[in-house]
């Protein structure tokens, strides 16, 4: 099952959730700096696409990075966040790796998580894939397991494919 | 004197009629055959059970033999089984990419195929709403609220009907996979498989849990075959089962064998 949005493929795996979404942006629109009088950018500021990918029920009403979904994580369960950043960030050192990344289980660990939960760890990556920059932030639900299912987040973010826009 | 019998003849006639149409519509009922074409009070949730050499061919994925009773036809190896289930792909009313996963869930996945404008999908859509949980063999359903695509509902008025605690997902081609015949229209698939265990239609939410209740005391043997180690050694889940099973079988509290009597 392949799932498309966005110029972003996701290959889903048998019984996985996936979602692909880009949120909506203020019609609002403000001046982008002091200097510039006419408004140029909405007031919500550029929204970029997200993917959210997981071996669970994605609940509604998650954050860009998971949140509401990762507290609901059994210990066999992994999630994957995509989330793309704006084309200013191409070239810029912390988006310096190419391609996708693919994790080594020591770098899964419970201080790397946005809201650490006991238990779980995550690991998070910064990259440029097809001339567009990402944060690639992946949480495995134990710990403990994390070298078995370092081998589950690398193979669904394997499946995953960007297309140049 | 002669127009007597004749009135007492006649009589006779009409009131053997009458006793053997209702005999009629007695053995019609207890064979599960239902008259009414309207629905509403329709109960139509159909079980592995139910034979599959009287389907009818000309109207492929839509069985309706049966006056009254609606559903859905789907490939399958097994004659006796009602087919296996699909992952869904579609976009959420906001307008997100979706894939929803169905095939290996950890637990039941209740596909509840609604429509925006139909008056008895309201029942639903209100009762999903307001929180209403569904647990199977003590595990929580998940429900999902599919509709048609964007192509034939509005994804403005879904948005409306959808909540937080339950997912919705617009996909027409879910519709075709599942061969849903109309709406509203469900599909209960169990846990850590691809087993749909019972589907079919109802016409509100407590006919619903009621059709829901009975599968799952008809296939409490089935259901949930696929449990984990963990949930097979559970005694709360094996105590909710077994009383379920002896609830079904009609043996009490007070039953005397129960009582060893």
């Amino acid at each position: 099952m392949i799932l498309r949005a966005h110029g972003i493929s996701v290959t889903v795996p048998r019984g996985w959730d996936a979602r692909i979404f880009r949120r909506a942006e203020s019609e609002v629109m403000s001046p982008s700096s002091p200097e510039t009088a006419a408004p140029s950018v909405p007031q919500s500021g550029v929204t970029t696409p997200v993917v959210h990918l997981a071996n669970f029920a994605l609940p509604e009403g998650r954050g860009d990075y998971g949140s509401g979904a990762v507290s609901s994580m059994a210990s066999r369960h992994v999630f994957v966040a995509l989330v793309e950043f704006g084309p200013e960030s191409v070239g810029s050192p912390l988006f310096a790796p190419a391609g996708l990344p693919r994790l080594r289980s020591s770098e899964l660990l419970e201080s790397v998580m946005q809201r650490p939960i006991p238990g779980m760890a995550g690991a998070q990556r910064f990259f440029t894939v097809s001339g567009r920059p990402f944060c690639s932030y992946a949480v495995v639900g134990s710990a403990a397991r994390r070298s078995t299912l370092v081998g589950v987040v690398n193979d669904a973010v394997a499946g995953i494919s960007v297309a140049r826009l | 004197m002669i127009e007597a019998v004749v009135i007492g003849v006649l009589c006779l006639l009409v009131f053997g009629l009458l006793r053997s149409h209702a005999e009629i519509l007695r053995a019609l009922h207890d064979l599960g055959v239902n008259l009414d074409e309207r629905g509403d009070d329709e109960q139509t949730f159909r079980l592995k059970e139910t034979p599959a050499a009287d389907l009818r061919e000309d109207r492929p994925g839509v069985r309706e033999d049966r006056p009254g009773v609606i559903e859905a036809v789907r490939p399958t190896d097994d004659p006796a089984g009602l087919g296996d289930a699909r992952d869904i792909l579609g976009e959420t009313p906001d307008g997100e990419a979706a894939a929803i996963g169905v095939i290996g869930s950890p637990q039941p996945t209740l596909l509840a195929f609604l429509s925006s404008g139909c008056v008895t999908c309201q029942d639903f859509w209100d009762a999903f709403s307001s929180g209403v949980t569904l647990e199977l063999d003590g595990r929580e359903v998940r429900v999902v609220a599919v509709t048609k695509g964007v192509d034939t509902e509005s994804p403005g008025v879904v948005a409306q009907l959808s909540g937080n605690g339950f997912t919705t997902v617009m996909s027409s081609s879910a519709y075709e996979d599942y061969g849903v015949p109309v709406s509203p229209y469900f599909v209960l698939v169990d846990a850590h498989g691809s087993t749909i265990v019972g589907e079919g239609a109802a016409g509100s939410w407590t006919q619903l849990a009621s059709l829901l209740d009975r599968a799952v005391a008809d296939r409490g043997a089935s259901l949930g075959a696929n449990r984990t180690r963990r949930e097979v050694l559970s005694g709360s889940a094996r105590q909710r089962r077994i009383d379920r099973e002896l609830d079904a079988a009609g043996i009490g509290p007070d039953h005397p064998s129960v009582r060893g009597q």
